[in-house]
């Protein structure tokens, strides 16, 4: 059995008596340890797959699984152990708290770890170094450029190491040098034997995961 | 880090926002603490203007062999032979343990003297203690008494009698003159003749005998049975009753004022709480990707209700503390227009500080129960949704 599998995955949305298929019998598997692009054009269902994996919300039919884990029989409060545990997120818009500088939005997800008390701060200012980031550590986000938001983000996925990142678009507000930056740290985190699934529509991008899942008007193809 | 930190370091650096939440908060509470005083002042001020109007303790001789009626109240022992009160006991009021609380002691003899053949109550009284007790007694025509032969007489007594002011009148072996009539009062004083104590007891042979003492205590925050206690310890050959109506008109107003200021802070208290509870609501909407964020990163829906219902009550007990002092202090400016500074008084009352801080930290949380676990059951891909 593969660390995340995706069984004849159908997701569907409703606006009022209209649906809207946004995945369609999707079946797929990853390995632990793989650092997979999903790759597509917009509206073609790449970040609905994402947001499947992620925990963040239910198919509509088929079954999602990881580490032998049923998402589908998972309530909201379990779902959120299961991304605490399971999950680092990186997003787009980086979605850093503003009020927070860098190392406290870093500790965010160690402020819900049991046993963390006093470790915090060294932890994250571990992860801040890893991401070249440690001198900026009392920063808010608003004094920090687009790329150094965007590390501080990743910082803050790795944080409680995690064995899976969630990567949606991550360079998708960042210039091809700091960009390139950025995907550097992810094959590199991946070599350290996280499990990367990078949600992409850069062909360009995808090349760096050693493989490419493409995704077209909600089907693999 | 912990979730407390979290919210600290919101109110802290939204600094514009947090204060809002407060002053609002602080205002509601500032009000109904200010109301409160006001109501208490005033309640006092109210208690002491109606513990001077009119005696509320009576203290009569102690046998009953014929009651007569003077004031709606009934006196007794008067010219019957029985053991009168002397001028002694009117002093010995004074040494009561409540003393302070006594403000006016007026001792009385009531006798029966004849004036141009018509039979009339005359009352032999301490002018300036009379005057103190009676705050109505208004002199309708002549002035008050200057001399200590100037005596005051009844509307209805001069009347009858045909007597003004100027007239002299003999009243037992001595001659007074009567100085002003008395504008009419309703009771049993527009039918009598008002005159010195001293001469009276003189003129009439009565020594140093009186016929009843009336006293105005201060009761606003004593027990008036107490008093009446008291007095009746301090003279053993006297009957000391509480005039009840007196008592009663004052319990009742002050009644009235205890629920009309708890009935407008308990409505200032339900506005401020609904401005806790808009503002908690557009802060929700304001941090939905946050509170996205947070689900996504493993957040509990307990966990974002704590991050916000802790904000909630450190907001509230910063805005029960800032409302108190707003409260303690804003009606040494606004009192002075809503009464007679003389008597104002505001002290620090702990327990209404307890009571501000308390108050407010459960109206602030109450109301933000219900936008804190709308946010923490948001759906994580609603509030993200760039996935």
């Amino acid at each position: 059995m593969a660390f995340i599998e995706l069984n004849n995955i159908t997701k569907t949305f409703h606006a009022g008596e209209e649906n809207y298929p946004a995945l369609r019998d999707v079946s797929l598997a990853i390995q632990s340890g793989e650092f997979v692009a999903i790759m597509g054009p917009s509206g073609s269902g790449k970040s609905t797959l994402l947001s499947l994996i992620g925990g963040l919300s239910h198919a509509t039919t088929g079954t999602v699984t990881v580490d032998g884990i049923d998402l589908g029989q998972l309530g909201p409060n379990k779902l959120s152990d299961f991304r605490r545990e399971y999950l680092g997120f990186v997003f787009q818009s980086f979605y850093l708290v503003p009020y927070l500088t860098a190392v406290e939005n870093v500790m965010l997800p160690l402020a819900i770890q049991p046993g963390m008390n006093g470790r915090a701060q060294g932890v994250a200012r571990e992860a801040l170094q890893k991401v070249g980031l440690d001198a900026k550590a009392h920063r808010l986000p608003s004094q920090l450029s687009g790329g150094e938001q965007e590390r501080v983000a990743i910082a803050r996925a790795i944080v409680n190491r995690p064995p899976v990142i969630l990567a949606d678009e991550p360079t998708g507000n960042l210039d091809t040098k700091t960009g390139d930056r950025v995907l550097d740290m992810l094959q590199e985190l991946n070599r350290e034997g996280r499990t990367i699934i990078m949600v992409t529509h850069s062909a360009e991008n995808a090349r760096r995961a050693a493989r490419t899942i493409e995704i077209r008007d909600g089907q693999v193809v | 880090m912990k979730l407390i930190d979290i919210a600290v370091n919101n109110l802290r650096r939204k600094k514009g926002r947090t204060f809002f939440l407060i002053s609002g908060l602080a205002l509601g509470i500032g009000a109904a603490v200010a109301l409160t005083s006001v109501g208490d002042a005033m309640n006092r001020e109210v208690m002491h203007a109606l513990d001077e109007f009119g005696a509320n303790i009576l203290v009569l001789p102690a046998s009953e062999d014929l009651p007569l009626s003077y004031g709606g109240m009934t006196v007794s022992a008067i010219n019957t032979g029985g053991r009168l009160l002397t001028i002694e006991d009117a002093k010995n009021v004074r040494t009561i343990r409540n003393k302070e609380n006594i403000s006016t002691v007026a001792p009385k003899l009531l006798v029966v003297s004849e004036v141009r053949k018509t039979r009339v109550l005359v009352a032999g009284v301490e002018f300036p203690s009379e005057f103190r007790l009676k705050k109505w007694w208004r002199v309708e025509s002549g002035m008050g008494p200057q001399d200590r032969t100037d005596a005051l007489i009844g509307k209805e007594a001069a009347a009858k009698l045909g007597i003004g002011p100027g007239d002299t009148v003999t009243l037992g072996s001595g001659k007074f003159t009567v100085a002003g009539i008395l504008a009419n009062t309703g009771s049993q004083d527009d039918n009598l003749i008002f005159a010195d104590l001293g001469l009276v007891q003189q003129h009439f042979r009565k020594g140093n005998a009186i016929s009843l003492i009336e006293l105005s205590a201060l009761c606003g925050g004593c027990p008036i049975e107490e008093m009446v206690a008291q007095v009746n310890d301090a003279l053993p050959g006297a009957r000391t009753v509480a005039v009840k109506e007196t008592v009663e008109l004052k319990m009742q107003a002050m009644h009235y004022f205890h629920r009309f200021s708890l009935g407008l802070s308990l409505l200032l208290l339900i506005v401020a709480g609904m401005i806790i509870f808009f503002a908690m609501t557009a802060a929700v909407k304001e941090r939905v990707q946050e509170i996205g964020l947070f689900r996504a990163i493993g957040f509990r829906t307990g966990h974002i209700i704590q991050v916000l219902l802790i904000e909630a009550f450190l907001v509230s007990v910063l805005a029960g503390f800032l409302g108190y002092a707003v409260g303690v202090i804003s009606p040494r400016f606004i009192a002075p227009y809503l009464m007679s500074a003389y008597h104002l008084t505001f002290t620090f009352d702990p327990l209404l500080a307890v009571i501000a801080v308390a108050a407010s930290v459960v109206v602030g949380v109450a109301a933000s129960v219900y936008p804190a676990v709308r946010a923490g059951r948001m759906d994580p891909i609603e509030a993200l949704r760039t996935l």
